[in-house]
């Protein structure tokens, strides 16, 4: 198998994982790292589509600008989780039936 | 290479499948520490020696930290240690994997010929690209990070004392 292949396979991995923790996981941080995981497979997948055209190095730009995106991302999304916990004492997202605190 | 591929593909697939069976959230933060750096060594192998390094400084010593702190802070009282049910997982797994499966469809990576990447040093092209070609995106990013500042600043203050 080629490296080509194997980066894809292992992308489409991150993926599926991902979604599957996003839909089954109650816990807004278990579903949070299955967004993050999501995120990887397509930054892998940037890269290895970017095997195809040696020399060119957009595709590695692309991966630059989503990971900082991806780090404030991070940042207010734990801040966000930080204030969910504070009205409700836990982050279980079944308990998010209103926008206010309850 | 080879055996550096089976290596990171190994690492990546087993710390998929324990991510998948653990609840506890720990661990799960540990899963995704192992899928982290199989990530940034596919970078290393695919070439992108820059953006390898990179992953390993913001995912691992920004993203997973931050995380690890925010499961810490937020343990919920009657479960001690901090975990997650998990729901629906046989029906979340099978539409990952049909997701994953149509996609794998549209790529067709089997069908493409293999190429070698060169191993040439990326960070000086890829800093003049993100500078001429990309610098409304570069711009764009260093806004985005005041305002994501601010925004989780204002979003984790102390209520003002009302009179």
């Amino acid at each position: 198998m080629s490296l080509y292949t194997v980066l894809v396979g292992c992308s489409l991995v991150l993926l599926a994982v991902g979604v599957t923790l996003v839909l089954s996981r109650t816990n807004a941080i278990a579903a949070y790292i299955g967004v993050e995981l999501m995120l990887n497979g397509g930054l892998l997948s940037f890269v290895a589509q970017g095997l195809r055209h040696p020399g060119v190095l957009d595709g590695q730009v692309f991966v630059l600008v989503a990971v900082v995106v991806a780090a404030a991302e991070a940042a207010v999304a734990l801040a966000i989780f930080l204030n969910f916990y504070k009205g409700r004492q836990s982050t279980d997202l079944d308990t998010a039936t209103t926008l206010r605190d309850p | 290479m080879t055996v550096a591929l089976a290596c990171v593909a190994a690492l990546l697939v087993a710390a998929a499948v324990g991510v998948l069976r653990t609840r506890n959230l720990i661990y799960l933060a540990f899963g995704l520490f192992a899928i982290l750096l199989a990530v940034a060594g596919s970078f290393a192998l695919a070439g992108a020696d820059f953006l390898a390094v990179t992953h390993v400084l913001v995912y691992v010593g920004g993203i997973l930290v931050l995380l690890v702190f925010g499961i810490l802070l937020s343990r919920s009282r009657e479960l001690g240690v901090p975990s997650t049910r998990i729901r629906g997982g046989a029906l979340a797994l099978v539409s990952g994997l049909a997701l994953a499966g149509g996609l794998a469809w549209v790529f067709n990576p089997l069908g493409v010929e293999p190429q070698l990447p060169t191993h040439a040093a990326t960070a000086a092209p890829l800093g003049r690209q993100l500078l001429s070609t990309y610098l409304g995106a570069f711009e764009a990013l260093s806004f985005l990070l005041l305002l994501a500042l601010i925004g989780a600043a204002y979003l984790v203050r102390k209520p003002t004392p009302q009179r």
